[in-house]
């Protein structure tokens, strides 16, 4: 199993009318598609405008939506149309790359990506980050290892509950820990 | 089920680890509740940070502007489609008969200068009918009753037709609208020859 099959789950609850079901996508996804965005627009004001009418467009879209890709490839696409549609229409060139998700994702290295951050948004992501790296090291060994495999590698429960040679349920109580224990440590600076 | 099973629940969807009826009850959960709207988001968070994909500053507010700029459409927005029900071999046969309806009517006001035969019915009465075409306009109603043809009717039988014909087009509109608005129908009840 992967994130794709909850994700399949709550776009067929949109496609049945259950708005909640997409709220629970955005909430998902928000961060990663701002992020996206923020790589070809410098206006963070923008950035947040631009992703929510990336938002408002696929919501009007699902309907059509098969399912023949992930629902974040299918919401990539509506995200990079959507900057690139409005620096067009402010006469300016985006910075169209043309290299795909996973490169995005990964866009250490990819000159042309280059984020556009305002100093206090440095200041706010650079410290998120760095609190996130501590609370993962201070994390027992078990946890750490677990919520490792899982977000880093992207291993299923099941290849990880073979890899630390335990029980599923084991594996899924770790990597629940541990994300608690990481989120008791954002609270303050995102409250 | 306690919160911390609640939001374990809820990890594990993060995950995609759950199916069923289990991941129906942890969808319904964030449906329900705004906390664990807040704990699904937060352990997203952490993954896209931990895979230095976040997060934006501001961000957070994503979610609630699209879901306000959302909340006046939602109604007409993802209505369930429904099935059309399964008409199409009735849907042909009633609008074959329709324009059967219609043909017969047409034909029967083109006989004859617009006659119609006299309807039989059973308590021993019978119920004729007379059509007057064409011309039949209530911006004349005069003209009008000059140029009716009636059939099989007694003088005094026309007469009254014609008055009730002139006085009905002062006051009604062309007669079946969208059909056959040249046509008028006017009925009366005689006494059937084998009853008298």
């Amino acid at each position: 199993m992967s994130d794709n099959v909850s994700d399949r789950a709550l776009v067929e609850r949109v496609q049945r009318g259950e708005r909640e079901a997409f709220d629970l996508l955005m909430l998902k996804y928000q961060h990663r598609i701002a992020k996206l965005i923020a790589r070809y627009i410098q206006d963070p004001s923008e950035v947040l405008d631009v992703a929510q009418e990336a938002f408002l467009k696929a919501y009007r879209a699902l309907p059509r939506f098969r399912g023949e890709s992930a629902f974040y490839t299918w919401m990539y696409r509506i995200a990079i149309n959507t900057a690139k549609n409005h620096l067009a229409a402010q006469a300016r060139r985006p910075h169209d790359s043309g290299i795909d998700v996973a490169d995005a994702e990964q866009f250490a290295g990819v000159p042309e990506l280059k984020e556009h951050v305002t100093p206090e948004g440095l200041a706010l992501t650079d410290e998120i980050q760095q609190t996130v790296v501590s609370a993962v090291e201070a994390l027992p060994e078990d946890l750490k290892v677990a919520i490792s495999l899982r977000e880093l590698e992207g291993l299923s429960y099941e290849d990880i509950a073979r890899v630390m040679e335990c029980p599923i349920g084991t594996v899924r109580s770790r990597i629940f820990r541990a994300r608690e224990a990481i989120n008791a440590r954002l609270e303050p600076l995102l409250d | 089920m306690n919160e911390p099973d609640t939001n374990e629940r809820i990890s594990a969807l993060a995950d995609g680890e759950l199916e069923g009826s289990a991941r129906d009850r942890a969808m319904e959960a964030l449906y329900a509740s705004p906390e664990q709207r807040r704990a699904w988001a937060r352990f997203h968070l952490v993954g896209d940070v931990m895979r230095h994909a976040g997060p934006v500053p501001g961000a957070d507010s994503i979610a609630g502007r699209v879901g306000a700029a959302l909340a006046d459409e939602r109604i007409v927005a993802f209505r369930p489609r429904r099935r059309r029900a399964s008409v199409g071999p009735f849907a042909g046969l009633a609008l074959a008969a329709s324009i059967s309806a219609v043909a017969v009517l047409v034909i029967h006001s083109l006989d004859d200068g617009g006659g119609s035969r006299p309807a039989p019915v059973a308590d021993g009465s019978r119920y004729e009918v007379a059509v007057a075409s064409p011309g039949a306009s209530s911006r004349d109603p005069q003209g009008t009753a000059d140029r009716l043809h009636w059939s099989d009717v007694a003088p005094d039988t026309e007469a009254r037709l014609n008055a009730y014909l002139v006085n009905h087009s002062e006051h009604a509109g062309n007669g079946v609208p969208g059909v056959l608005p040249y046509v008028r129908l006017v009925g009366y009840q005689s006494v059937s020859e084998d009853f008298r």
